[in-house]
């Protein structure tokens, strides 16, 4: 699972660089041309064309966008946000940011200070940061084909959703939608009609792919990404773990993020999603935060197959996120792990879903929330036991620790049975960092600040070693500095 | 919306007995006690959708006890807010199910005060295709200091096509606050009934013993004797009836 | 100006006072006892020296190292050399014991002005110190105090004495609730550490941490303030008497 020097060699030298999956392999050069604002059937027909699109996948879009029309936005009690207008979005290449910095020196202080504090390599900065024309700089075709012919040894596929539609068409066409279907949810829905671009992976029989897949280095993919979606195919008996996200906090012009992730593991394979996110602040009045709307979920359709999130995310998004196992494989394996910290004025509304069908499934979240200065952090569990989940199990743990007498926690777990050999058991505690545990902490030599760290990290650290080594150490880092400031202690 | 206002006046203690479910509002004033005994018995082919509003004063203790048994479909909704500093609420309740019964327990407690307690336990057997559901919250407000609230709900399954719904919630905006709840939803373990089994106990007869237990386990919280003796009896009477 | 003095003090907790008028002064390389009825203020005595916020001092001064202390925050008087072995040492989930001694040890040594100890160097210092003391490699990946008897607490509070090397170590109660064996080892991780430039202030209800550990001063402490000094033979003549006899001797 850990890997090699080389490995570690290529990745490095990836996250220098970011591919543009639009310059690669398509006849017809997209930088310069955007569909016009808003979105209709024409706008949905010029995307798929620009995309060189086969028949089946316009089919697809049109289909939902059809029914998106019908559908109604959904809004949550405990979220609040100002009402999106769907027509004052583009939904293809948005034309280079009207109000993007032109270097780094136009760029907010806070944000190259928390650059500086996570270790942020220079040249990466600017990308981040969304300064403009940053793309000309980077070339990086060589390196990526090094990475892609180690991965095609094994017979793995990695690329983006755009070229798997032209290079493995029956794959995509097999199993998008399996998983998340466009009824789903009006976002979902949205997504199904407008999606952008993703990450698709498929791994063969009986492999265990050498080296963990990051969509780190696709930095730049990210910033056009606002309808992603990623589509993952974990063949029977394999193996891949996936990273998504970076501790850095990207600059995004695009307000509204609505993806899917759709995760298909066969029988007695495995796949492990990791996310580490520190999402952009947005400026001081809080303008410009991310709206963070993403369906994930994972169907565990063999036996003995294993789904595996795991979650670290800060910062200020306004997040709908509840990534979910549908355990239907008998003696499949659901689990998820999450942590997530908001401070200042931040708001996170997250959790999970584990619905269990098949026989002798299990299912284990824990879940642990930090929140501190203003802030508001909810958790939404859902864990079903459905009519034939024959000797299914469940544990959830879901604790709160509460710095400060004005954030608020709430913990909405939901459990539902309908078969009487299935179990559930919940538990859940909410408390404060101890005076005395500060005390004994100081009483040693650290300052308080070092205290708050050792403590919240001892209070997380359930949940950090399920991240891959590489995630746990930039996690930890990336809390301890969240931590840090006016907000907290 | 509940019209009747009941007041337990200061420093009083009052026991107050309900055989059919009311919704009103009870006030427990600065240093009363309140031991509130609830039945709900009634005939299946009624339903019921009651509320009942208590307000806890300063010091002031209110107790009670539920037990859920009638109604073709009934919704069982009480709220407690503590708004006096050292007031506490102990709300127990069982609910049992049988036939097409929906069964639901929504308590809702507000802690509104510094240094207030509140402690709710909750079991619910369900049976043939009955549906049990509790709903239960515990919310602590920002700025209120040292609360202590705990919440514990069990339930168990006797049957195939039974079902049970479960939402423990906590709202908490203070961190001054020892707060826990768990909840569990399954059925007789294995190896307590087989061990009944060795020493000559039949299977019905086990099964019998371990769910009195599991119910007994609450219902030994009541402190007024007579409703004690009372529940008791109606519980066993429902596990010899249901029980196969 | 001194190397340990407390002066004319007066602490307690919100509204009770505890200490009154409490002196104590200790000079570099002594060892002092302070033994005394359960409720007397020991504890108080000890937090107070250490600055834990619960406490509050209204009148009288605390010198440590011709320094004032009392306005120092707690993790201040620690880099100076102040240690603190807690009566009963709270557990922090989570944290392994190496990993919180790193951190200690790390925090203390940037007072001083030195860098950080690097791996290798710090496993082996806390291994040798860890096995003197009859702790295992499995008990320091253990979370910090999680599920640890009283015995195993206060051999990892020796552990951590002996890392840390302070110069002036303040024992609460170390002896209570452990068996001979447990006391020979933490009084032998003491005594290893006694030097001219480091003191000792040992908390205890019995005579028996000090026949292991040979105390220099012995104070009885009642209702807030040192009522009698002596030497080491007042500890057994307080075992024998009891507290009664010699407070109204």
């Amino acid at each position: 699972m850990s890997e090699t020097a080389n490995a570690k060699d290529i990745e490095k030298q990836l996250e220098e660089l970011t591919q543009s999956p639009y310059k690669y392999g398509f006849s017809v050069d997209m930088e310069s041309e955007s569909a016009p604002i808003g979105i209709n059937e024409n706008i949905i027909r010029f995307i798929s064309a620009k995309k060189n699109e086969p028949e089946w996948l316009l089919e697809f879009r049109l289909k939902a966008y059809r029914h998106w029309l019908t559908m109604k936005e959904p809004h949550w009690a405990k979220v609040s946000y100002p009402p999106i207008d769907y027509q004052d979005i583009y939904y293809y290449s948005a034309p280079k940011t009207k109000n993007a910095p032109k270097s780094l020196d136009e760029v907010d202080p806070e944000l190259l200070k928390m650059y500086d504090r996570l270790g942020v390599p220079l040249r990466e900065r600017e990308a981040l940061a969304g300064v403009a024309a940053v793309d000309a700089v980077l070339d990086s075709v060589s390196v990526t084909t090094t990475f892609k012919e180690k991965l095609a040894k094994e017979g793995i596929i990695f690329c983006s959703i755009s070229e798997a539609v032209q290079n493995h068409p029956d794959l995509v066409k097999k199993y998008l939608g399996s998983v998340v279907p466009y009824t789903d949810n009006f976002f979902a829905c949205l997504n199904s009609a407008a999606f952008s671009d993703g990450s698709f992976v498929y791994i063969p029989k009986g492999v265990r792919s050498p080296m963990e897949l990051s969509t780190y280095f696709r930095i730049n993919a990210m910033r056009t990404g606002q309808f992603e979606r990623t589509l993952i195919i974990a063949d029977e008996d394999s193996y891949v773990s996936y990273l998504e996200g970076c501790t850095a906090p990207q600059r995004d012009e695009n307000q509204l993020h609505a993806a899917i992730v759709e995760i298909v593991v066969m029988d007695r394979a495995e796949v492990k999603y990791s996310t580490v996110q520190n999402w952009y602040p947005g400026d001081k009045d809080g303008n410009g935060g991310i709206y963070n709307f993403v369906t994930k979920r994972g169907l565990c359709a063999g036996e003995k197959a294993k789904l595996s999130w795991t979650q670290v995310e800060t910062g200020s998004a306004i997040t709908w996120k509840y990534p979910s196992c549908i355990l239907k494989g008998d003696n499949s394996v659901g689990e998820f792990y999450s942590v997530a910290l908001t401070a200042n004025h931040q708001q996170a509304d997250t959790g999970t879903k584990m619905i269990h069908v098949g026989k002798n499934t299990s299912s284990t979240i824990i879940a642990k929330s930090i929140s501190a200065g203003k802030s508001l952090s909810a958790y939404r569990g859902l864990v079903k036991m459905s009519k034939n989940a024959e000797n299914a199990q469940n544990f959830s743990r879901c604790d709160n620790l509460l710095i400060g007498n004005e954030c608020k926690a709430y913990t909405i777990p939901v459990m539902e049975s309908f078969n009487k050999t299935a179990r559930i058991g919940h538990e859940a505690t909410t408390s404060k960092i101890s005076e005395e545990q500060l005390f004994y902490c100081q009483q040693r030599g650290l300052s308080s600040e070092a205290a708050i760290s050792l403590i919240v990290n001892g209070f997380c650290k359930e949940v950090m070693q399920h991240l891959p080594m590489e995630f746990a150490v930039e996690a930890t880092r990336l809390i301890s500095v969240s931590l840090e400031g006016p907000s907290v202690g | 919306m509940p019209e009747e206002t009941l007041i337990i006046k200061a420093g009083s203690k009052q026991t107050v007995w309900e055989d059919a479910p009311i919704s009103r509002r009870i006030i427990v004033e600065s240093g009363a006690k309140l031991l509130h005994y609830r039945l709900q018995e009634m005939p299946l082919t009624q339903t019921n959708n009651s509320e009942t509003i208590i307000e806890v004063q300063e010091n002031a203790v209110y107790e009670s006890f539920i037990l859920q048994t009638g109604a073709e479909k009934s919704f069982l909704k009480t709220v407690v807010n503590l708004v006096g500093e050292k007031a506490s609420a102990f709300i127990g309740g069982i609910y049992l199910a049988a036939g097409k019964q929906k069964l639901r327990l929504e308590t809702e407690v507000y802690h509104k005060a510094e240094n207030t307690i509140s402690e709710q336990q909750v079991r619910g057997v369900a049976a043939d295709n009955a549906e049990g559901e509790f709903v239960g919250l515990i919310d602590v407000a920002g700025g209120v200091k040292a609360i202590i609230g705990n919440q514990m709900h069990k339930a168990l399954m006797l049957s195939e096509t039974a079902g049970v719904k479960c939402v423990p919630e906590l709202a908490i905006a203070s961190e001054d606050v020892k707060c826990t709840h768990g909840s569990s939803i399954g059925m007789l373990d294995e190896n307590q009934l087989f061990y009944l089994q060795s020493r000559g106990i039949p299977l019905s007869q086990a099964r019998f013993i371990l769910t009195s237990a599991f119910l007994a386990e609450i219902l030994n919280t009541i402190t007024e004797e007579n409703c004690l003796q009372n529940f008791r009896q109606k519980v066993e009477t429902w596990l010899f009836v249901n029980m196969k | 100006m001194a190397w340990f003095k407390i002066t004319n003090l007066d602490a307690g907790t919100g509204d009770k006072q505890i200490l009154s008028d409490f002196n104590l002064e200790i000079k570099p390389g002594e060892v002092h006892a302070i033994m005394g009825p359960n409720g007397t203020g020991k504890s108080t005595l000890t937090n107070v020296i250490c600055g834990n916020p619960k406490y509050t001092v209204s009148k009288g001064n605390i010198e440590f190292k011709d320094k004032d202390i009392l306005s120092l925050p707690p993790e201040e008087r620690a880099g100076m050399g102040i240690f603190l072995g807690f009566q009963n040492p709270i557990d922090i989930p989570g944290v392994s014991v190496m990993t919180f001694l790193k951190y200690a040890t790390n925090a203390q040594r940037a007072f001083k002005g030195l860098e950080p100890l690097d791996a290798p160097s710090l496993l082996k210092k806390v291994k040798l110190r860890a096995q003197a003391l009859g702790i295992s490699d499995a008990m320091l990946k253990r979370y910090l105090n999680v599920g640890f008897s009283g015995g195993e607490k206060k051999r990892i509070e020796t552990l951590q004495m002996t890392m840390l090397e302070p110069d002036f170590a303040i024992l609460d109660e170390m002896d209570s609730g452990l068996d001979i064996d447990a006391l020979k080892v933490v009084a032998e991780g003491v005594n290893v550490l006694k030097s001219p430039e480091r003191s000792f202030l040992l908390i205890t209800h019995y005579d028996r941490l000090l026949t292991y550990i040979e105390p220099d001063v012995v104070h009885i402490m009642v209702a807030g303030k040192i009522v009698r000094s002596g030497d080491k033979s007042l500890a057994k003549e307080l075992e024998e008497k009891g507290y009664a006899e010699l407070i109204n001797a």
